[in-house]
């Protein structure tokens, strides 16, 4: 053979080996032919071409490669096990762009499977060679180097603790500042990924001056940045107050409000998250964000969204409006009790949406007086009575329902809302409606209401019949708080009749010491009347 | 007995009361002492009763910051919720004119694609019906529509890539096989050779690329560099040779009252123009040669 034959042949060689890489290539870019790839064990044969002599046959291989290995996970374990990934990793640095690009696609759909495989990607001493490569001046072979980094940190903490120990973070945030935006965009995500952890790593991201390059970021017209900047802030925030404060100190505050109406849903939920996350820590940052405008944006957002999208929003009223009574109030008189009862009774899909509602208005509720009435006057009660009784409503569901109607009732003393809740309620719930009924009465009684009496007699005889054993030690304490005084201007009827109950209830009237309880009537009423009235004094 | 007893009880009453007497002044004293202290432990209440009231009034629960402190909340909330308004009305005309944008450009590149539905004069096509008045906006993009060549789309589209950059790398602009069967006659170059020499960026010669000041402006330099270095200003004349140092003279022909004339320096050229055979001046016809320059760029 000569030596012409000889390169001839040579040459049609290398062009079926091209020819072999580049259609695998472009099979493994489509999902439906995963299988029919696997069948033919075309990793084997492309794992050896990734050491080819020819260096554009490497590179396609490799990419050809990396594309099937990112569509599943059983490829990522057999090339792991198969070894090639240190040969990959040391031969990083030494070949041109297109070879790293490639190469860094083979262990970005490694890592993104799950963490035992990100781990093994790391073991093998990926980050130092990421370094290198984030170090030149290419910016489709830093994305490429930083979209690894993001895969191997979103899994857990340690691989996070890993990528930030190999030195990432100062790279990632001159990456940010680049003008390319598919960079910037693969750079704020990858320290979203690395925030998310735990505290040391917020912090150790934070420390570096990120935050106001991030909040400069903000008003981007660019849509998936936005989205990724938001959600770096509020993993940053979410973790420490004074990682909180940091965020707030930005001054993100009244822009990002802005970003509640984007046309994009998962900006809009990410901001959402945000303010909730960050209102969540101490009623000083709750105050702060009031200041700024928070609560008009978040009662809007309420209304205009649909979905999971409002679940954080409704969050935040509740955490705003738990630390303090002033903010509580505060979102009252922002009217965002109408929005938060709309979102309870319209919301059909999502049950936990509902569930956060219902939590939110108990804290809302729970301050004050006035403010359980304000919540008891959008017919609130009787539909938090129904949740918690129907069968159909999951358990967390019925839960804060319960605790949300508990911590409502215990300040309500407003007789229309507690009217329908004494039909159908179950016990626990009678109990403290029937303990409100007693503070009423208390109050009526020594003020000397006649004409109302009447009313809350049958209430209570209804509510007492219905229940007949149980009650007993109900009853017990709402006699007790009548307390015997002073009725000359109520109707003997009311006396009677509930002297009738008693008996009916044979329950054991309180004789043990009628004169002392007398004198200690007549001590009171002189204390409050300030005159000692003769006439018949009522004993119950 | 009974008088010792009694002088006994006389003298113990006596002592009895001088002994108390003394210890009666002791007792007095503290039994004043403590009602000074209550008087003015009772005082003390009263003021700290009323510091306290007056304390939590004003700066814990102060009712009158609180309600104020509510009220501008609800004005600052309005105009909080005017602002954002106004931004994001301007915000949603940008977005809009974003989304618009972008769906105009998708019908232009389907009406690209589609452009065979274009209606003729014997077929009225699917988007010019007889019975609209006149045809729909679809007509009016296909008419419009020009072709668009692979190369460029391909170059386009790596501009506007936010895909992958991996998959930008060894891919060839896909070419459409040719209608006719035969293959045409001749050695031609490939496709993809001619495009990538047609759609070359271009590549300045020298001459072009440095500028018609350049002579002057390295002279500028070259004279900014010598000043910039020269320490002593006054020319350093030897002592020796000092009659001999005289100024030059220049020539008379190149001088004149005013200084020097331009002949001998900047031309040659003699300046009467009375006894040139026509009357137009000399000018340069000949230019350099530019063959060299197009080594290795051509194709032919």
């Amino acid at each position: 053979m000569t030596q012409r034959q000889l390169l001839q042949v040579l040459e049609e060689y290398l062009k079926g080996r091209m020819h072999f890489v580049q259609t695998m290539s472009e099979l493994a870019s489509r999902g439906q032919n995963m299988k029919m790839l696997k069948n033919a064990n075309v990793m084997a044969l492309l794992q050896p071409l990734m050491l080819d002599v020819d260096p554009s046959v490497q590179q396609i291989a490799t990419q050809a490669l990396g594309r099937l290995v990112g569509h599943s996970e059983e490829m990522a374990k057999e090339l792991v096990q198969g070894e090639v990934l240190p040969q990959i990793v040391n031969s990083l640095p030494k070949h041109n762009n297109y070879y790293k690009k490639a190469a860094t696609l083979v262990l970005r759909s490694v890592a993104k499977h799950s963490a035992t495989l990100a781990k093994a990607v790391v073991d093998c001493g990926t980050l130092d060679s990421l370094m290198i490569c984030l170090d030149e001046f290419d910016p489709g072979v830093k994305e490429s180097a930083i979209w690894v980094l993001c895969h191997v940190a979103r899994h857990n903490e340690d691989l996070a603790q890993a990528v930030v120990d190999a030195g990432a973070v100062p790279f990632l945030v001159l990456s940010m500042q680049e003008p390319e935006i598919a960079l910037r965009r693969v750079a704020v995500s990858a320290l979203s990924d690395i925030s998310k952890h735990s505290m040391e790593l917020a912090h150790i991201v934070a420390e570096t001056g990120t935050i106001a390059i991030l909040a400069q970021m903000i008003l981007n017209p660019d849509t998936k940045l936005k989205r990724q900047v938001f959600s770096v802030l509020s993993q940053i925030g979410k973790h420490s107050v004074d990682l909180a404060e940091l965020v707030v100190e930005a001054e993100v505050f009244p822009t990002v409000f802005i970003c509640l109406q984007d046309p994009d849903e998962v900006v809009r939920k990410n901001v959402a998250i945000l303010v909730c996350e960050i209102a969540k820590h101490t009623s000083e940052l709750s105050q702060l964000i009031v200041n700024a405008g928070a609560l008009p944006a978040l009662v809007d957002f309420i209304g205009e969204n649909e979905g999971s999208v409002r679940l954080p929003a409704v969050m935040a009223l509740g955490y705003i409006a738990a630390h303090a009574e002033t903010l509580a109030t505060a979102v009252i008189m922002s009217l965002g009790i109408p929005q938060l009862t709309q979102v309870l009774s319209n919301e059909a899909e999502e049950n936990y949406v509902r569930a956060a509602t219902a939590w939110s208005l108990g804290q809302i509720g729970g301050h004050s007086s006035e403010h359980a009435v304000a919540v008891a006057g959008e017919n609130v009660l009787p539909k938090l009575l129904q949740i918690y009784t129907s069968p159909d409503s999951s358990d967390d569901f019925q839960n804060k329902a319960k605790n949300a109607l508990k911590n409502i009732l215990q300040k309500c003393v407003h007789l229309p809302a507690l009217e329908p809740l004494l039909r159908d309620s179950p016990q626990n719930i009678l109990k403290h409606v029937v303990i409100q009924y007693s503070k009423i009465l208390l109050s009526w009684v020594l003020g000397g209401l006649a004409g109302k009496d009447g009313e809350i007699q049958s209430h209570v005889l209804t509510s007492r019949t219905s229940f007949n054993d149980k009650c007993d030690i109900f009853n017990k304490e709402v006699i007790f708080s009548v307390p015997p005084s002073l009725l000359p201007k109520s109707p003997m009827s009311f006396q009677t009749s509930l002297r009738a109950l008693c008996l009916q209830n044979s329950l054991q009237l309180p004789v043990a010491n009628p004169q002392g309880a007398l004198i200690k009537a007549d001590a009171q009423n002189k204390r409050r009347r300030g005159e000692g009235k003769g006439g018949n004094r009522g004993f119950i | 007995m009974r008088y010792l007893h009694d002088a006994a009880t006389t003298i113990q009453r006596h002592w009895r009361g001088f002994f108390q007497r003394k210890s009666f002044h002791v007792l007095l004293r503290n039994a004043l002492h403590t009602r000074n202290m209550e008087f003015y432990n009772c005082k003390a209440f009263n003021i700290q009763k009323i510091w306290r009231g007056y304390y939590v009034r004003k700066y814990v629960h102060n009712y009158y910051a609180r309600k104020i402190y509510l009220e501008t909340l609800m004005v600052a909330n309005q105009i909080t919720r005017i602002q954002l308004k106004e931004i994001v009305g301007s915000k949603a005309c940008e977005w809009d004119r974003r989304f618009r944008e972008s769906d105009e450009q998708r019908m232009d590149r389907l009406a690209c694609r589609t452009h065979y539905l274009v209606s003729t004069r014997q077929i009225p096509g699917i988007y010019n019906s007889p019975f609209l008045k006149e045809p729909m906006d679809m007509e009016r993009r296909l008419i419009e529509a020009r072709p668009r060549i692979n190369a460029e789309r391909f170059l386009i589209s790596a501009r506007n890539s936010t895909r992958d950059w991996t998959e930008m790398s060894y891919q060839k602009p896909c070419s459409i096989p040719h209608i006719r069967a035969k293959k045409p006659q001749g050695p031609f170059l490939e496709q993809s050779q001619i495009w990538r020499h047609r759609l070359k960026p271009l590549e300045p010669t020298l001459r072009v690329a440095t500028s018609f000041t350049s002579a002057e402006e390295a002279a500028l330099e070259q004279k900014r560099e010598e000043w910039r270095t020269r320490v002593i200003d006054d020319a350093f004349l030897p002592f020796a040779n000092h009659r001999k140092n005289k100024k030059y003279e220049p020539l008379l022909q190149t001088s004149c009252a005013f200084g020097s004339i331009d002949y001998g320096t900047h031309h040659f050229r003699d300046t009467d123009t009375t006894k040139n055979i026509s009357k137009k001046p000399f000018k340069t016809i000949t230019r350099t040669i530019p063959l060299f320059e197009k080594f290795g760029k051509m194709y032919c």
